[in-house]
């Protein structure tokens, strides 16, 4: 189930919310809560969801023994069992595919490459169970005795499908006790309706005029004038923002009204002044995630240029084929490495002193990033690339000036909502009825009608959008 | 104030104000999953979309575990929501708002393949200045058509099955007020690209080399299969993007040249076939009145006035004197909104409905046809739609789409018989024809069962009257479709 689907809205969460207060206690609650996550994750297919039950119940176990374990070798034992086991089974549901593709390419062997289906979540899941046990390893987090718990934990409905990647010790006391404000759950319904318009309305309508652009397959490419794959990458760009960010956005909103306090995924990252900058506020979970995990095991920056290039490099080479199992996503990831050598070593203090440059040049960065992560056929990818720059296309045509015109307004609409204005304006009106004294009835009004109306509006979207792409699912 | 005071103040306000968006947030959302379950509300078709609404899936343990039951659950759930045509109006309105509309472009510019004058291995035929080439020249038709034919039939009949089905579905009790006759007339019906320019669109016309050539060979055999026995003639009818949009936006839009097509059509079946089918060129005809409203403004058909101007170049060829129009009854629908509507929902359109206008045959009002579930009804050639739903009134000509219709005429005593072989467009253009035949089949060749070849035999009927849209004859599925039918039965 996706959460931008009426379904979902109508159904799923009002029903979860019902039973979720009428549950009174609080185990009463997680039981509530961790059913709902069991159906949700189901919905895909139910097959999986042994997959997911098993590879929980191995981190369960796994953390188990680590912290029943007083010696050090002891506990690196079962650390070593749990990574094996979830990156072996994260890598064969995901990367098989891909491997034996390159293998057959060089070698021409095997003959046959077994199809293996991505089993729903699994990148994101994976990783929240890996920090899990390896955060018990570190000592930082106690081991949960009660298996249902963690499975809690790792199937929550809110993250487990899209992210963010939530960790252990953000939830670890919420799980056994929260209190729930109005405030909370006036919070988290502003967030959730924001989520839910932003995909259901904003990053929908970008798909659409992006893969009208864009067109499938290579001949519709070749025949692209170059002012329209500017404009399609553009609303590309928009779109994968959107997309991405409303969903961290509904699962931050949803985990407020039940308690939970998930942290921020995103912090405006087209408003970022480097590609350092960038990465501090694009998917702020995983980036993370690989910092703690892989970046400072490996030595950090601390062990001379040499050793940091080196351990840059991993993190940005599997930042990349995390994203997928393709070689685009893998160029991807290696191209934000040789922008974040750059700022390292040689441009970044001069970037730092004129911003404006920086901005502009941040943008740029990512936007071609983009058409490496858009294009997993190199051919086409090719194609893009060179039109962008003439190379034979037509500058611009009918269809692109006709859909330029028709979604200006939307254009300039998702210009104003990446960047953090609507917030900034938002504070600065709370911040001056303080400084008058003078209640801002206004802005209170605006907050009161706000998720109602992107309620309704996004409902609108949802029935009459047949077209409902979703993104992150493939990762 | 006091900050104390107004601190309390604010909160209070905050409490007031936050408690009431609360209350107005979950209304709706629990007011929404109530809706959702009320089951009967829910609609099975949409006007606005001019299709039949996804239904509740099976269960079926298969489609249980790899997912796909949850899949069209999802997909039934918010398909067919409570109050979907007016939610949708609403996102329509939100939608004009991303932009300038004006000029809209549904669907791509792709380009059509190009054009040639004649089909490939009829050269000399053409060059040698014998259209009406002698008996034997009949029998040359390409020796591919046959076979390919042949396994092209059996492609077919699959996907023809599918399509039976989908009109199957559609009963006469789906839309109360409108009679099974508009069922048909709910599939969508535009093929390519639509383009918007204000309150008039367009259809983008792509010529199909393949397409083309099934059709051409298709008719062209029939024709000299029924050599002795009866006469077929022949009329393409352009899209309005050929004859009302400027050479410079046709051009720009990359829409193929319709003329150009028509020709090509022509020439080859006429090489083909010689004598035995009758092209009736009307392209010089529509463009002689292009300023005039010879085609919808949110529909793909032409009009009733456009299909008599072709109607007089059929009256040349076939050699009989064709009515004026003040001799006819006319009568006018208002509040049309078409096919185009349907696929752009452009606000544009919709405050600039069309009017069918349609003119009574003198005759005789009355027809019967038979719908796809083999139930024949008893209906009007001309038909009061004044309470139709606005999407569905281009079905007041000949009951619209059904697989078969007869006309009988007791005006006309003369034994004189035609088959209609046609799609929609025909319907605008048959209430012309009534006064001219005792008899007239009309024939859709998109639902029919059955070997046209065969009925024409044993109807004894005279004319065998192809009336298609070069729009519509331009999809490869299609053709095939009505290249099986033609030939005589197995």
């Amino acid at each position: 189930m996706v959460f931008s689907s009426l379904l979902f809205v109508f159904a799923f969460l009002a029903l979860n919310l019902l039973a979720y207060f009428f549950a009174g206690t609080i185990k009463r609650r997680n039981v509530v809560l961790l059913l709902f996550s069991l159906i949700f994750y189901s919905w895909g297919g139910p097959k999986y969801l042994i997959l997911l039950l098993g590879m929980t119940g191995i981190s369960w176990f796994c953390a188990r023994k680590i912290s029943g374990r007083d010696d050090k070798k002891g506990k690196k034992r079962w650390l070593a069992v749990e990574c094996v086991l979830m990156l072996g089974l994260l890598g064969f549901f995901k990367y098989t595919g891909f491997f034996l593709e390159n293998i057959q390419l060089l070698t021409g062997f095997p003959k046959v490459i077994p199809e293996i289906v991505l089993p729903i979540g699994i990148s994101f899941y994976t990783f929240q169970l890996l920090s899990y046990v390896v955060d018990v390893y570190r000592g930082e987090v106690e081991a949960q005795p009660k298996y249902w718990k963690l499975l809690l934990y790792s199937s929550l409905f809110h993250q487990c499908i899209a992210g963010p990647i939530v960790r252990y010790q953000t939830v670890e006391h919420e799980i056994e006790e929260r209190k729930i404000t109005y405030r909370d759950i006036s919070d988290g319904v502003r967030r959730f309706s924001i989520g839910l318009a932003k995909k259901a309305i904003l990053a929908n309508s970008c798909a659409s005029v992006a893969d009208t652009l864009l067109p499938a397959g290579l001949e519709g490419l070749q025949a692209a004038s170059t002012a329209g794959l500017w404009l399609g990458m553009i609303f590309y760009m928009f779109q994968i923002y959107l997309d991405f960010s409303a969903y961290s956005d509904m699962a931050i909103g949803m985990g407020r009204m039940v308690g939970f306090h998930y942290l921020e995924n995103f912090d405006y990252p087209y408003m970022a002044k480097s590609i350092q900058d960038f990465w501090r506020r694009w998917h702020i979970s995983l980036s993370t995630f690989f910092r703690d995990y892989v970046y400072i095991p490996l030595g950090g920056s601390r062990a001379g240029n040499l050793l940091t290039v080196r351990n840059m490099f991993c993190v940005w080479f599997l930042t990349g084929l995390w994203h997928g199992a393709s070689w685009n996503y893998v160029f991807w990831g290696l191209y934000m490495f040789l922008f974040l050598m750059g700022e390292r070593f040689i441009y970044g203090k001069a970037l730092k002193k004129v911003p404006v440059v920086g901005h502009i040049y941040a943008v740029i960065a990512v936007l071609f990033g983009w058409v490496l992560f858009k294009f997993e056929n190199l051919q086409q990818l090719g194609t893009v690339l060179a039109g962008m720059f003439g190379n034979g296309h037509v500058w611009m045509n009918t269809e692109t000036s006709i859909l330029f015109k028709n979604n200006i307004f939307l254009l300039l609409f998702c210009i104003i909502a990446v960047t953090s204005l609507g917030k900034t304006f938002r504070s600065w009106w709370y911040r001056r009825a303080d400084n008058v004294r003078k209640v801002p009835y206004g802005m209170l009004f605006l907050d009161m009608v706000t998720p109602v109306i992107l309620l309704l509006l996004s409902v609108m979207a949802l029935v009459g959008n047949s077209y409902n792409p979703f993104l992150y699912f493939q990762f | 104030m006091l900050k104390r005071a107004y601190e309390h103040k604010k909160s209070r306000a905050e409490y007031h104000f936050r408690s009431i968006g609360l209350i107005l947030f979950f209304a709706l959302l629990f007011g929404g999953m109530i809706l959702g379950f009320i089951i009967p509300l829910r609609p099975t078709v949409s006007d606005q979309e001019k299709r039949e609404l996804t239904k509740l899936p099976g269960w079926e343990a298969a489609s249980f575990v790899n997912g796909e039951f949850f899949k069209q659950l999802d997909t039934w759930y918010a398909d067919t929501y409570p109050f979907r045509d007016q939610l949708l109006a609403g996102n329509q309105a939100l939608k004009s708002l991303y932009g300038i509309q004006t000029e809209q472009i549904h669907g791509s510019v792709t380009g059509g393949d190009e054009i040639p004058d004649i089909m490939d291995g009829l050269e000399t035929a053409g060059d040698s200045g014998q259209p009406d080439g002698s008996g034997s020249d009949h029998g040359n038709l390409p020796g591919a058509s046959e076979s390919s034919a042949d396994s092209q039939r059996q492609e077919t009949e699959e996907a023809a099955n599918d399509e039976t089905q989908v009109a199957e579905t559609l009963g006469e009790d789906d839309i109360p007020d409108a009679g099974g006759v508009v069922a048909d007339e709910l599939q969508p019906q535009v093929q390519g690209g639509v383009y918007q320019d204000g309150a008039k669109a367009y259809g983008l016309y792509y010529f199909n080399r393949s397409a083309a050539d099934i059709y051409i060979r298709a008719v062209a055999e029939m024709a000299v299969n029924l050599e002795g026995t009866a006469q077929v003639y022949d009329m393409l009818v352009p899209d309005s993007s050929s004859i009302q949009l400027s050479e410079e936006k046709i051009q720009e839009l990359a829409i193929s040249d319709a003329q150009k097509a028509t020709n090509y059509y022509y020439k080859s079946l006429e090489t083909l076939a010689g004598d035995q089918v009758r092209t009736i060129p009307i392209y010089d005809t529509l463009l002689a009145h292009k300023d005039e409203y010879i085609y919808f403004n949110t529909d793909h058909h032409w009009t009733a006035l456009g299909s008599y101007y072709a109607y007089t170049d059929w009256a040349a060829v076939k050699g009989v004197t064709p009515h004026s129009l003040d001799q006819f009854e006319k009568k006018e629908f208002p509040g049309f909104l078409g096919s185009y509507y349907s696929t752009l929902q452009s606000e544009e359109l919709r405050s600039h409905p069309d009017t069918v206008e349609a003119y009574v045959p003198m005759g005789v009002n009355t027809m019967q046809f038979t719908q796809t579930d083999g139930q024949t009804l008893n209906w009007n050639i001309i038909n009061d739609v004044s309470n139709y739903q606005a999407g569905v009134k281009y079905s007041c000509f000949v009951a619209g789409d059904n697989p078969y219709s007869i006309i009988e005429n007791p005006a006309i005593t003369d034994g004189s018989s035609c088959v209609v072989v046609k799609e929609s467009f025909a319907n605008a253009f048959i209430p012309f024809l009534v006064d001219h035949y005792e008899t007239i089949h009309i024939i859709d060749y998109r639902y029919y069962q059955g070997s046209v070849t065969d009925f024409v035999r044993e109807n004894q009927v005279q004319d065998v009257f192809f009336l298609n849209s070069l729009d519509a004859i331009g999809d490869v599925d299609m053709m095939n479709r009505m290249a099986s039918i033609l030939p005589e039965g197995e």
